[in-house]
């Protein structure tokens, strides 16, 4: 108990300390998600992109529903939603959140359920050599099916109660905070900023 | 081994094992530090990593930026960071660590080597990623695949710098761990060590000590007890002394032990002399002083001041007094006017005096004091020796008496010894004289003279005789041998008388010397000493001549001497009928008397009878002459007693000499040429 109270401990001074950087770089996705896609949803034939902005609105949005977590400005601007199509059936959505980490920056390749649950993820950059580790079915079967609500729930203790045996090394349960972090946002910022796109799809569905 | 050899090996034992224990503290001391030291070096590894680390995260972040907004300018600082960490990787300090500082040895110069070879490909890698950088640079503004290939290529190495990282952290933690452990180890141990060391050195002087101890100083408490002991030893117990001889030890102590017993030994037999000589000196004084109380003189001590400090209880009986009275009272108060001073006593010292005192009690009594010193511890004393010669004086009047009284029966005695011998002399001479006178008448008895009545007979009857022719014709044969028969009987008979009368005249020989000594008073007279050794052996001249004894005079050419005639006389006899004695008493078939006169000097003269008869064995040649002694059968045992008191008597003495039985005597009469007293009567002797 003690252990997992203080690491705990670590992953909240992690987030509050990542989300406190001043540093005004951009933390968009470097590479083209394409292949990201295909892999995410094997079955899928075909892809949309719909890009929006993340402003300020959705940055205090963030600031609200994760405190520590805040978005920083270089992540506002421009940024795209991919939605993974089979025969024009949508079977999902890909997002790219690049995050800050210890070892520079990580993109994540999101896979959304179309209700806004967690689906599946990969990497995209991640120097973090503990990656295969997250890359795991073990953890990710952690996250998956979760929406934004049970993904704040992994935040708390219960998670890293969950997490803590999958991982042997520091570095992993960083890059796993790092990775909850990214999902974290990717769902909010989904949620908030593609929102309409996306009631036109289910309403197109 | 000596004690300073002893005391040489404990000081360099002591010194050696102090040596040791500092070395092995030191070494310990000096491998904890090293072993410090390559902990504190790890951990400042460890923390450069952590440094590395951040560094290497600023560093892929701003790879990230330069890959993100692909500005130029980032790469310079991409380059400048680089650097600064290839030259963090870089081993500046190929630090080798010294064997025995680590459990395995192997498995930490492993541990190095893969830490260099880890910082090396750290270096490298970051140095390939710098490269994929200036690479990419140059392809700003036309992104494509191969950017975003170089992109691929720099966040896999990244990767394995990463890993790198980490595994140089992990090598880095393995070596902390190491020199953690071992400088737990030896931080534990190393109290022990000390500890055991500290131990080990105290163990060590303390075999040092307990070697001084029992090698040292043991035997030589060793020997106090002993002596202690022997201290304790009362001498009148007579118990041995504690035997102090060591057989192990410093040589000095075995050899002090060996002299102590030498000396213990001597002591010992000092005291032992001196318990006898303690009891000797008291058995002595005891006997001392028994004897002079068994004495029956007068021993008196007295100190130079004349002061009576001993004296015995003869002193008592003789002086009719007691201790008080004497001990430490002056000598005058028994013998007056002995002592005046020390020269006046010590002037009598040796003398013998002759007095007469008067007792306490009124005894008178005669003394005799013989005065000796004697010098002790630098103090004269005397020693005065008192005889009481009362008896003495009156046995000696007594004894004068006696003495005259013998003189004058040993005179008669004399007398009648030469009156026996003349006695003896007549007889023998009047046997011949019987002799011969029974011859005559034999021969006058058987005499042929009666043949001629026998003749006449035949004679008378003439006819018948002269007509037998043949009786006629025999007459005259007959008458030869008649008258060659009585001229035989004459002539035999002529030869008895002669002898007859010499006999007679040797007996008148004899009573005329009878005579002449049996009328001669003691009174001196010249005379010529060999007429009267002749004499004394006419005496004795017919046993002589009886058993023909060898007669050797040796007479010297003498002047007369003034002599009592008859008491030379009356010895000569008397050693010539003993000289007699002791031949026919030998049976010596050459019996032999020596006489012999000589002077000795001008004033003495030996007279000798020597004989080779029978001898005098030792035990008789004292009491020679003694009254009464005698080895004759028939004899009293006044003769030579008489003879000795005449010599002395006349001033001279009578000695005997005799190798032994059946060796001769020889009996030297000296006396002196003149030794008359000038009122005594001159005789004047005949020849």
């Amino acid at each position: 108990m003690k252990n997992i109270a203080l690491y705990t401990t670590f992953l909240t001074c992690l987030t509050l300390t990542y989300s406190l950087d001043t540093r005004a770089e951009a933390f968009c996705a470097l590479r083209d998600p394409v292949a990201s896609i295909y892999q995410l949803y094997p079955e899928a034939t075909s892809f949309r992109s719909i890009v929006r902005t993340v402003n300020k609105t959705t940055r205090s949005h963030v600031i609200n529903h994760l405190p520590n977590m805040s978005l920083h400005f270089s992540e506002m601007g421009r940024h795209t939603l991919y939605v993974a199509l089979k025969n024009e059936k949508e079977l999902g959505y890909v997002h790219v959140r690049s995050e800050k980490s210890q070892w520079g920056l990580v993109e994540v390749a999101w896979a959304l359920n179309l209700d806004l649950s967690i689906h599946d993820f990969t990497f995209q950059r991640a120097r973090n050599p503990s990656r295969r580790f997250i890359e795991t079915h073990e953890f990710k079967s952690q996250l998956t099916g979760r929406n934004f609500s049970a993904m704040k729930t992994l935040i708390n203790q219960p998670f890293a109660e969950h997490a803590l045996p999958l991982f042997s090394d520091k570095d992993a349960l960083q890059l796993a905070s790092v990775v909850i972090q990214s999902g974290l946002k990717t769902l909010l910022i989904t949620e908030q900023t593609w929102k309409s796109d996306l009631i036109d799809q289910s309403q197109l569905d | 081994m000596k004690i300073a050899q002893q005391s040489m090996f404990v000081v360099l034992a002591c010194v050696l094992g102090g040596l040791c224990t500092s070395l092995v503290i030191g070494v310990k001391s000096y491998q904890l530090q090293k072993i410090q030291e390559v902990h504190t070096d790890n951990q400042l590894h460890l923390r450069d990593i952590e440094h590395q680390k951040l560094m290497l995260s600023q560093w892929f972040v701003t790879i990230d930026l330069f890959f993100s907004q692909q500005d130029s300018y980032l790469e310079s600082g991409i380059n400048i960071q680089s650097k600064q960490l290839q030259n963090m990787f870089k081993m500046k300090e190929n630090k080798t660590y010294q064997a025995g500082q680590f459990s395995s040895e192997q498995e930490f110069n492993q541990l190095t080597q893969e830490i260099f070879q880890t910082r090396q490909s750290l270096h490298q890698k970051i140095g390939s990623i710098t490269t994929i950088i200036n690479r990419s640079s140059r392809l700003l503004g036309s992104q494509g695949k191969i950017w975003n290939n170089n992109l691929l290529k720099a966040d896999a190495i990244s990767g394995e710098v990463i890993l790198l990282l980490n595994e140089l952290h992990s090598q880095y933690e393995q070596i902390g761990n190491y020199s953690e452990d071992k400088l737990k180890q030896d931080k534990s141990n190393l109290p022990i060590i000390i500890g055991a060391v500290i131990a080990l050195y105290f163990l060590l002087v303390f075999w040092a000590w307990r070697l001084a101890s029992i090698s040292s100083i043991k035997p030589l408490e060793y020997l106090n007890s002993k002596a202690n002991r022997n201290l304790n030893l009362n001498p009148d117990d007579q118990q041995p002394f504690q035997n102090f001889t060591l057989l192990k030890g410093p040589q000095e102590v075995v050899e002090l032990s060996h002299s102590l017993q030498n000396y213990a030994e001597s002591l010992q037999q000092q005291i032992e002399h001196s318990n006898q000589a303690r009891i000797k000196s008291v058995s002595d004084k005891n006997y001392l002083s028994t004897i002079m109380d068994s004495i029956t003189d007068a021993i008196i001590t007295l100190d130079d001041q004349g002061i009576i400090r001993n004296c015995n209880s003869a002193t008592y009986q003789l002086f009719d007094t007691n201790e008080k009275k004497t001990q430490g009272k002056s000598i005058n108060t028994l013998l007056e006017d002995t002592y005046s001073n020390f020269a006046s006593i010590s002037k009598l010292v040796g003398t013998r005096l002759e007095k007469n005192i008067t007792t306490i009690k009124g005894n008178n009594k005669s003394i005799e004091l013989l005065i000796t010193s004697a010098t002790q511890q630098n103090k004269t004393f005397f020693v005065l020796a008192i005889h009481d010669t009362s008896k003495r004086v009156e046995n000696e009047k007594n004894v004068k008496r006696l003495n005259q009284r013998l003189v004058s029966a040993s005179r008669k005695v004399g007398v009648a010894e030469v009156a026996t011998s003349i006695l003896h002399n007549v007889g023998n001479i009047l046997n011949s004289v019987h002799i011969s006178t029974n011859l005559i008448s034999d021969t006058l008895q058987n005499s042929r003279i009666k043949g001629i009545n026998k003749l006449a007979d035949i004679m008378s009857n003439k006819k018948e005789f002269f007509n037998d022719k043949d009786k006629v014709e025999m007459i005259p044969e007959y008458l030869n041998s008649l008258a060659a028969r009585i001229d035989q009987e004459r002539e035999i008979t002529m030869k008895e008388v002669t002898l007859l009368n010499n006999n007679i005249n040797h007996i008148e020989e004899i009573i005329s010397s009878q005579q002449q000594f049996a009328s001669t008073s003691s009174s001196y007279e010249w005379a010529t000493l060999s007429d009267l050794v002749e004499d004394a052996i006419n005496i004795n001249r017919d046993i002589i001549d009886q058993y023909n004894f060898n007669l050797i005079k040796e007479f010297e050419d003498i002047k007369d001497v003034n002599i009592e005639k008859f008491k030379i006389m009356q010895i000569l006899v008397n050693l010539i009928t003993n000289a007699k004695d002791a031949i026919l008493q030998s049976k010596n078939k050459n019996p032999t008397i020596i006489l012999r006169i000589r002077s000795i000097n001008e004033s003495s003269i030996e007279l000798t009878v020597q004989d080779n008869g029978i001898g005098i064995s030792e035990d008789i040649n004292k009491k020679i002459f003694s009254y009464g002694f005698t080895t004759k059968k028939t004899g009293h045992g006044f003769g030579l007693h008489s003879c000795a008191l005449t010599a002395k008597e006349m001033g001279g003495k009578l000695i005997m000499h005799s190798a032994g039985h059946k060796l001769g005597a020889k009996f030297v009469l000296i006396i002196p040429k003149d030794n008359a007293p000038k009122s005594a009567t001159v005789h004047q002797i005949r020849k």
